[in-house]
């Protein structure tokens, strides 16, 4: 008897320090506030604090727009807590938010959940066709319009003048347009050069190229679409035929020939780069057209950029990363027209050139490459064209998340040496079982 | 006047048996605060987890467990996290009990000693995988340039799929062993000096000592530290997010990694309740082998 108290007692004992050792539930948010008796309705916002400059401008300018009728409010999560946040609270069917921020590329999963309500009623064909057709793309699942994109993203090549220069380097990218750019092989070539001049025995560190969200499917996934792979099959599932087919593993094993070369960095994050870069670490650098506002910021000024290469003999193939937040609206808010009307402001209208003007971002709609954005942002004019003819959205599967934690670890373990073959079939067969969840 | 005595002492027994029921559920009076807090914010979250993980939009179904069940990641975390544990936690109490039997010496400046092993504790575990993914980075790490002094060509550590899992390991006994060193000196303070001294004027050497007498008098102690160590380390996924995020090739990825990812990031909840019930009978069932063993070396 005592014996099987004392089990007990441990059975007890380790519940209860099972339970000590859950991670967080996650940030809590202030109190939703409804419809005040002065007639003024208040919506929340949740928002990536990635965006805070640019989306508090738009807000403040909404706040003043609609005084007395809305006001929204806002708070800013770290980038990673969005999507904890989001899981948390809608699973939990809450309220707390009208309008949240959902990356382009979960739109799909998280119209399968029930998170988001559809948009498509509260927007006309012509507000819809406001946006550039990339973007039409990234906000549409199962022919409904559930999120609205508040800006895109563009790649581009940007280069550190400062080292070239320093290895001697004549290149002339100014020659470089959206039809004739560098290929892989020639970029690789020139760093290398610059390496070998630079750092010859490797002791000071300087690499040859990056990505600025290396391990990320989001720019990664640029290097099989350039051998002509797809991101995932037509049906948003099929995984097995695309990253163990050619142009994937084409892709994968010049990645890691370029990181054993020691032209491509290892044991660098995705949030680390840019440093490594404007430290003069890192000679090419593939990041978005966001990036000049840091550089600015951080008073970095010895880089110039051009269109991202191409692999010799697929130049018809190039294509570039797109796609950025969108917002959407919670299906438990009960101040629907409210947020449509906010969403409209901050994605369409007056809110959506406040934000683009502030955030760097590249334009979502098509009015806004004005000339005065182009001649204030001259490389946006590289965004605008690639937009419009390489610009392809990331894979659109409701089991996103699922695809994009097994497809950053393909490319990771490929980057730390993983056989590429072997590394892919893994990937297909993770994915294989993720996606039984939505069959 | 007869009556009145009679009552008094009919009132007597029955007024100490009243007394001694009060004795006999005084305990359970004091302990009920804390133990309903448990049932409420502990017991009750794991039951409603691993119920929740039997209902897929509301229906009761064992459809979680097959897809887990044929899920080839699900296999390779559940081994390891039994590998990690099968090493660390042995590793981490015998270096703890070390470390106690030292910092039990009466020399002078001990508390300094004492002090230095308790350090990484006050550190959190998020500041300490990023320390030491500074440390072991493969590019510039102190760990890496110190083994280019000595002649030995640089280490993958983290991105490595032969290390990195063990690197984690070395991370949380550095990590821990303070603690669990703490709750083992604790019990050694309570073995009464006497009976070494005994032991010594009798001829016992060190170990015979350690394993007569000190051994067996803080087995109390060392059963707290095995137990909440285990349940600890069962659970310890802060590395595996913060410097790995599971890999490389999914050598870091445990057991409460991949309950984070399927709750948090892929908002699959019925599977990371039943990946949570696994952990936890997992744990249960280790307990109490653990206590058994314990229990027979008592008999």
């Amino acid at each position: 008897m005592k014996k099987i108290v004392s089990m007990f007692m441990a059975a007890a004992m380790v519940m209860s320090l099972g339970a000590c050792g859950s991670s967080d539930a996650g940030q809590q948010a202030g109190s939703s506030q409804g419809g005040g008796e002065d007639g003024v309705t208040t919506i929340k916002l949740m928002m990536s604090q990635t965006q805070e400059p640019g989306v508090s401008a738009a807000v403040e300018a909404f706040n003043k727009a609609y005084e007395g009728k809305y006001v929204c409010e806002a708070d800013y999560l770290a980038f990673d807590n969005v999507f904890e946040t989001l899981e948390i609270l809608m699973s939990s069917q809450s309220s707390e938010y009208d309008v949240f921020a959902a990356d382009g590329p979960n739109i799909a999963a998280y119209a399968q959940r029930g998170y988001l309500t559809p948009l498509t009623d509260y927007f006309t064909t012509e507000e819809v066709e406001m946006f550039t057709p990339p973007m039409q793309v990234e906000a549409f699942y199962n022919g409904e319009m559930y999120g609205a994109p508040m800006g895109d993203s563009s790649l581009v090549l940007y280069y550190n003048t400062a080292l070239l220069e320093q290895a001697g380097i004549d290149y002339d990218f100014s020659a470089l347009n959206g039809e004739n750019r560098i290929t892989w092989e020639e970029l690789v070539k020139i760093a290398e050069q610059a390496q070998s001049k630079l750092d010859p025995d490797g002791s000071k560190g300087i690499f040859g190229i990056e990505f600025q969200q290396v391990g990320r499917t989001y720019q990664m996934n640029v290097l099989a679409n350039d051998f002509g792979g797809e991101n995932i099959g037509a049906d948003g599932f099929t995984v097995d035929g695309v990253f163990n087919g050619e142009p994937w593993q084409k892709a994968l094993n010049w990645y890691q020939d370029q990181v054993d070369a020691g032209v491509f960095t290892k044991g660098i994050n995705a949030s680390d780069t840019s440093s490594y870069f404007m430290s003069g670490k890192i000679i090419f650098y593939l990041g978005t057209t966001a990036m000049p506002g840091t550089f600015d910021s951080n008073g970095f000024t010895d880089y110039g950029y051009t269109y991202v290469p191409c692999f010799e003999g697929y130049e018809n193939e190039v294509t570039t990363s797109c796609g950025s937040w969108t917002v959407g609206i919670n299906p438990y808010s009960e101040k629907t027209e409210a947020a449509v009307e906010f969403i409209k402001y901050l994605c369409l209208y007056d809110g959506s050139d406040v934000y683009i003007d502030v955030s760097g971002m590249v334009p979502a709609v098509s009015r806004q490459f004005t000339d005065e954005l182009l001649a204030a942002k001259p490389y946006l004019e590289i965004a605008q064209y690639e937009g419009a003819n390489t610009a392809l959205v990331r894979a659109i599967t409701p089991g996103f998340n699922e695809y994009a934690t097994a497809v950053n670890a393909l490319w990771e373990n490929v980057r730390n040496g993983a056989d590429p073959a072997q590394a892919a079939e893994d990937c297909i067969s993770e994915l294989n079982t993720a996606f039984m969840e939505y069959r | 006047m007869k009556t009145i005595q009679q009552t008094k002492q009919s009132a007597s027994p029955h007024k100490a048996k009243s007394r001694r029921r009060l004795e006999k559920l005084l305990p359970y009076m004091m302990l009920f605060p804390a133990l309903l807090f448990i049932v409420v914010f502990k017991i009750y979250p794991i039951i409603s987890v691993s119920v929740g993980s039997f209902f897929r939009d509301g229906v009761f179904t064992f459809r979680t467990y097959e897809i887990l069940f044929g899920d080839q990641v699900f296999w390779n975390s559940l081994w390891t996290t039994l590998k990690m544990n099968i090493v660390m936690i042995p590793l981490q109490v015998v270096i703890s009990l070390i470390l106690a039997l030292l910092v039990n010496n009466m020399v002078r400046g001990i508390g300094v000693f004492r002090s230095i092993f308790y350090l990484p504790v006050t550190m959190a575990i998020s500041v300490a995988s990023v320390t030491w993914n500074l440390m072991m980075n493969v590019n510039n790490g102190v760990f890496n340039s110190l083994l280019s002094v000595v002649g030995i060509e640089s280490q993958g550590f983290f991105t490595s799929a032969s290390q990195a899992l063990w690197c984690i390991v070395i991370m949380a006994t550095w990590k821990g062993c303070g603690y669990w060193m703490m709750y083992l000196l604790a019990g050694l303070k309570g073995v009464d000096v006497s009976l070494y001294e005994s032991a010594t004027l009798d001829g016992a050497g060190y170990f015979t000592v350690l394993r007569k007498i000190t051994l067996p008098l803080i087995r109390r102690a060392m059963l707290f530290v095995i137990v909440a160590n285990t349940t600890a380390n069962m659970l310890l996924f802060a590395p595996s997010k913060m410097i790995t995020e599971g890999g490389p090739q999914n050598s870091t990825n445990v057991l409460m990694y991949e309950v984070y990812k399927s709750a948090f990031r892929n908002g699959n909840m019925s599977r990371a309740g039943a990946i949570t019930t696994i952990l936890l009978v997992i744990i249960i069932i280790t307990v109490i082998v653990q206590f058994k063993m314990m229990n027979d070396q008592d008999d």
